[in-house]
């Protein structure tokens, strides 16, 4: 096959090195036509089983016999190209290549199977750009973590529950990183999108099997996303407009060319909408008020290459989101008139800043340095006020509360990397983070009319914790055959006066005893020193963050997963995982018990100790590449908890208990003017305690009469009336599945590239549910009822998006 | 477009149907018993969830009640009276502190219904009136020391109170005026020197043996009280002091914090305790003791 028409990529010499007598180096750094570096792009050599992968910077090394060789570079979302090279020393080399035409044909992805597509022979996942817009969009916008919820293994939370959750661990036990600044709360709209503007996201990098020791202090995964940078050649940006959320992002070069730029901002005003929607509806119920949600976010960043060795950048985000529920009533009478109003609001935001310093000092030697800053603030007020006046008379009552908890987060990171051939790789580094948490503070207003008006503060303890960690790691990797990595990390964590540590062991294991089939087996262990506190009810949740104290000590858990994963011709990839999971001191809400608005003694209100256990199996099946790409993933899974005090001491199921989960995706790219794709996820109801008949009891608490003789004479006592429920967390709540298509058409006016995509979520419009809430009812006949009432909030959307791209 | 988006977002809310394997109504029993009361049994049933219900007492079980293993008596059926009394199963005997009791509820409809409870033995419970109201300061409170003794080599669970008892000049009509028996329960404002404490919406405090097993404990306690003033022509005020079983201490305390989250929809589910087999509510018993004050 002649692969000229896709050798569009150049390379240059630029070093030369003699090196031994019957081999050389081959090394240098894979490029997009945008200039950005690709990260774990594919390098092969023809007529060897030999291969690498680009590591985060799209630097490569490969050990060659000299002589005339034919090399291969593949990414995907990008076009193949092969080079020719007569190698007779050490060589560098830099490769661009361009982005995928979708009529061509890939040619060299079996090559190396495994590396060439976006899973990992290790089974971790490593998401592109592509990957995430050529999903069906959500009011018009990309989400990165919407093409993570297609991963196997990994389940969104229903309509609601905000985060993101895998294999059977709470969201609060995925390490989420943007350039390696921690990000505590990922969603707008309670999970419905994620805070990452696909705009400024370059890549995602998931580790679910085993992640490196490199991470740590979360339980289950690592997330990283990537910042993309800016582009090198000229400054471009894209702007949209949707129907209720619109962005601009902006990108390019300053004018030396070595320091880059990138801004994005979008903002939603779905609020509009729904403030108009629930007062009709409010005032059909003789209510006044309304319901409103608005967000924005901003990302940026800057990037600085010194020279081919030294690069620095700088990114930034910030995210506000505010939900308000206001409801009022008012009573008008002969002289008397009464007026009541009552205002929640919820008010979120994210601040992260992140300062990342690369310096490569030469082939194998390489330091990684990070300073990062993150910010998570959750507000809260509720107001109510009940006014009275009559002639001559006014009598008024206001009670307004407002509270606040955060935590701050600041990180520095270390990191050397050894690699002295393409056999071993050596890392190691250090990492210390401090935190300070404020669980609650705020004030309380109160005034009523005759009495005294108080105004009183409140504020819980700040509590700093500060995590010192220090890890190892090795990676093995003497034949395309067999890859070691080996890891250690050991943390010291000190908060309130006491100290915690723990050593961390990680290993993962592959071997592909032929080149289209290879099995994997991992062994991760890990802590955690923060917990991520949510309402177990099925109304709207509310998450604190709260750091492991002297009371309450940190989570450990351990993961082993195997599997085996392989490739069907030369378009087809599938793989097959099975892991088992435990968890020890882990927290759960006391029965009755809740938050609170204050946010003070909330140890108090919690059990810890708690064990848990998942289990499960995991299928991948998917066609990477070509005009028509689709994936298919199935989750089999079991998630349990148990606390001494709770459910008799006998296991229940986690909240996150989802025994199935499926997620189809299938894109078609009819021309360079159309494309369409749909996506199909189903879930298993989250499991709730939901309260399934309603009894009656008397004469059992009230003591009313003493008879002459001082002895107690019981009598029945008002009637009081009680819940019974399914059992702890017994109830599996309805499946959670719906059916999203896209289509969008782009065209080229006037040097501009614009684009309408027009997405329908949810096409038939299942109600999944957001929130069960029971309701008690006392009619005038003496009779009464319990009900139980579901809200969805989100039926068939669709969103029409009109962007285009300008340079 | 927006039109649209309004048509969507209407009607959003709907009533959850319960999965009919969890519609099928039990029977609901419930039975709290002292030494110094007939055992009254009183027989429901429960509501599906979406249901409008009144609480109707089932008339035609059979209820028999068993003590020591062996069966002491099937109950008659006392009717409901014009007091608004709910018709209830009752004993002709009284039960005895330290003996077991099982309670059989058998219907043609529901099915039958069991549950086991130990009366516990009475508890040593004294106690010294420190002060009390009187007419020149009838707002303050009545001050005790209570001491109670642990019986040892068990967990033991308590319950105390406070009330009053006597008989009072009721005025009818000016110038005409008839005693009257009166009772109540008081408000304890403090409890000191005890760990655990729950308080109940109807004013007593229950708490545990943990910090004092098996030993003797003495602590201080305030209550509201009434004023003997002429209006009585004698006034008696007493602690209410109860053994309780783990069942009723489990029932009560779980109960309370029913009551105290009702309606709330941010609060944890609580989960009434129940011992009854094959149904809801509770057959518990308790043991009754306590110091008395006669106020002048």
């Amino acid at each position: 096959m002649n692969l000229r028409p896709w050798l569009t990529g150049f390379a240059f010499l630029v070093g030369y090195s003699l090196f031994g007598q019957g081999s050389v180096n081959l090394s240098g750094r894979v490029i997009g036509d945008d200039y950005k570096p690709l990260t774990n792009a594919t390098i092969y050599v023809s007529g060897f089983n030999n291969g690498v992968s680009t590591d985060e910077t799209g630097a490569f090394i490969l050990k060659l016999p000299k002589g005339m060789q034919e090399i291969g570079f593949s990414y995907i979302g990008f076009e193949a190209v092969k080079l020719e090279l007569s190698l007779t020393r050490d060589t560098t080399i830099e490769v661009m290549l361009k982005t995928k035409a979708w009529l061509n044909e890939i040619t060299i992805a079996d090559k190396k199977v495994i590396q060439s597509i976006s899973q990992t022979s290790e089974g971790n996942f490593e998401i592109q750009k592509q990957n995430i817009t050529m999903l069906p969009n959500v009011m018009g916008q990309a989400d990165p973590v919407r093409a993570i919820q297609m991963l196997p293994g990994v389940q969104s939370g229903n309509e609601g529950v905000s985060g993101i959750f895998i294999r059977g661990g709470s969201p609060d036990q995925n390490l989420i990183m943007l350039d390696g600044a921690t990000v505590f709360n990922p969603s707008h709209l309670y999970g419905f999108l994620s805070v990452f503007n696909a705009d400024a996201i370059g890549s995602v990098s998931v580790y679910k099997n085993s992640y490196p020791a490199r991470f740590g202090g979360r339980l289950s995964s690592v997330i990283n996303l990537h910042s993309a940078e800016g582009d090198t050649g000229q400054i471009k940006g894209s702007a949209s407009i949707g129907a209720v959320i619109s962005n601009l992002h902006l990108e390019g070069p300053f004018k030396n060319r070595k320091t880059t730029f990138t801004i994005s901002a979008r903002g939603c005003y779905v609020g509009l909408i729904t403030s108009l929607v629930s007062h009709i509806q409010f005032k059909k119920a003789g209510y006044s008020g309304g319901i409103s949600y608005y967000f924005y976010d901003l990302n940026g960043g800057i990037t600085h290459r010194f020279n081919d060795k030294n690069t620095m950048s700088f990114t930034f985000f910030f995210n506000n989101d505010l939900y308000s529920f206001t409801n009022g009533s008012s009573y008008q009478g002969i002289d008397v008139n009464q007026v009541y109003k009552l205002t929640r609001k919820l008010n979120w935001q994210n601040a992260v800043a992140a300062l990342n310093f690369q310096s490569k000092f030469n082939k194998s030697l390489s330091l990684t340095q990070s300073v990062t800053f993150t910010n998570y603030t959750l507000a809260t007020d509720i107001n109510s006020s009940n006014i009275y006046k009559e002639i001559g008379y006014e009598w008024d009552q206001i009670n307004n509360q407002h509270t606040v908890s955060y935590v701050d987060e600041v990180s520095s990171k270390t990191e050397l990397q050894v690699k002295p051939s393409e056999t071993h790789t050596f890392r190691g580094g250090v990492e210390l983070t401090v935190r300070h948490f404020q669980t609650g503070k705020g004030s309380v207003y109160d005034f009523t009319t005759n009495s005294d008006t108080s105004m009183s503060f409140f504020k819980a303890s700040p509590i700093n914790a500060a995590d010192l960690s220090a890890f190892v790691e090795y990676d093995f990797h003497p034949s395309e055959k067999i890859d070691v990595d080996v890891g250690l990390r050991f943390n010291d964590y000190w908060v309130q006066h006491k100290n915690y540590t723990a050593f961390v062991p990680r290993i993962n294991a592959v071997y592909m005893p032929i080149r289209f089939f290879g099995m994997r087996a991992a062994f991760a262990s890990g802590y955690q020193n923060i917990h991520m506190l949510s309402s177990g009810q099925t109304s709207i949740t509310l998450d604190y963050w709260l750091p492991c104290t002297a009371k309450i000590a940190p989570q450990q858990g351990w993961q082993l997963s195997g599997g085996l994963i392989g490739k069907l011709g030369k378009m087809f990839e599938w793989s097959f995982d099975a892991f088992y999971k435990r968890m020890s001191n882990e927290l759960y809400f006391k029965e009755g018990s809740s938050f609170g608005t204050s946010g003070k003694d909330w140890e108090s209100t919690v059990w810890d100790g708690g064990k848990g256990k998942c289990y499960g199996t995991e299928f991948y099946f998917a066609k990477p590449i070509g005009n028509i790409t689709a994936q298919a993933t199935y989750t089999l899974a079991w998630s349990t908890l148990k606390f001494r005090e709770l459910n008799d001491g006998m296991p229940f199921p986690y909240h996150y208990d989802r025994r199935h989960n499926i997620a189809l995706m299938l894109n078609y790219k009819i021309n360079k003017h159309w494309e369409i794709g749909a996506t199909w996820v189903y879930g298993s109801g989250n499991m709730y305690s939901i309260p399934v008949q309603y009894i009656d009891s008397w004469n059992s608490v009230a003591i009313v009469n003493y008879n002459k003789q001082g002895n107690p004479n019981f009598k029945p006592a008002p009637i009081e009336l009680f819940t019974q429920y399914s059992g702890f967390n017994s109830y599996r709540l309805p499946a959670y599945h719906h059916l999203d298509l896209t289509a969008t058409h782009r065209w080229t006016k006037k040097k501009t590239e614009q684009a309408v995509n027009l997405t329908i979520y949810n096409v038939y419009s299942r109600q999944n549910i957001f929130s069960v809430f029971l309701e008690y009812h006392m009619n005038n006949d003496g009779t009464h009822s319990y009900l139980l009432k579901q809200v969805s909030i989100f039926p068939i959307l669709p969103s029409i998006t009109y962007t285009v791209n300008f340079s | 477009m927006v039109g649209f988006w309004l048509l969507c977002l209407m009607a959003c809310e709907k009533d959850f149907k319960v999965d009919s394997k969890y519609g099928q109504n039990k029977l609901v029993i419930n039975c709290l018993f002292d030494q110094y009361n007939l055992m009254n049994v009183y027989v429901t049933t429960s509501y599906n969830i979406g249901v409008v219900g009144n609480i109707t007492t089932i008339m035609d079980a059979r209820v028999e009640m068993y003590e020591n293993d062996s069966l002491r008596e099937v109950l008659a059926f006392h009717p409901s009276d014009s007091t608004g009394n709910f018709g209830y199963y009752v004993s002709t005997w009284y039960p005895t502190p330290g003996n077991k009791y099982t309670v059989k509820v058998i219907t043609s409809k529901y099915g039958t219904a069991t549950a086991t409870d130990v009366m516990p033995l009475v508890a040593s419970c004294t106690g010294q009136l420190i002060s009390y109201p009187d007419t020149n300061d009838y707002t303050r409170p009545a001050n005790l020391s209570i001491t109670v003794t642990d019986a040892p080599g068990i967990d033991n669970y308590y319950r105390i109170g406070t009330y009053f008892f006597g008989d009072r000049m009721q005025i009818i009509s000016p110038g005409d005026s008839v005693e009257k028996f009166v009772s109540g329960g008081e408000v304890i404002t403090q409890m000191e020197g005890i760990a655990d404490t729950v308080r109940e919406s109807y004013n007593n405090y229950l708490f545990t043996d943990n910090t004092f097993k098996g030993s003797t404990i003495t602590f201080g306690l305030q209550s509201s009280a009434p004023v003997a003033n002429g209006l009585f022509r004698d006034l008696t005020f007493g602690v209410y002091f109860a053994n309780l079983s783990k069942a009723a201490y489990q029932y009560f305390t779980t109960a309370q914090l029913a009551r105290n989250t009702h309606n709330s929809n941010t609060a944890e589910p609580v989960f009434v305790y129940s011992n009854i087999n094959n149904g809801y509510g509770i057959f518990c018993g308790m043991a009754v003791s306590g110091p008395q004050f006669v106020i002048k």
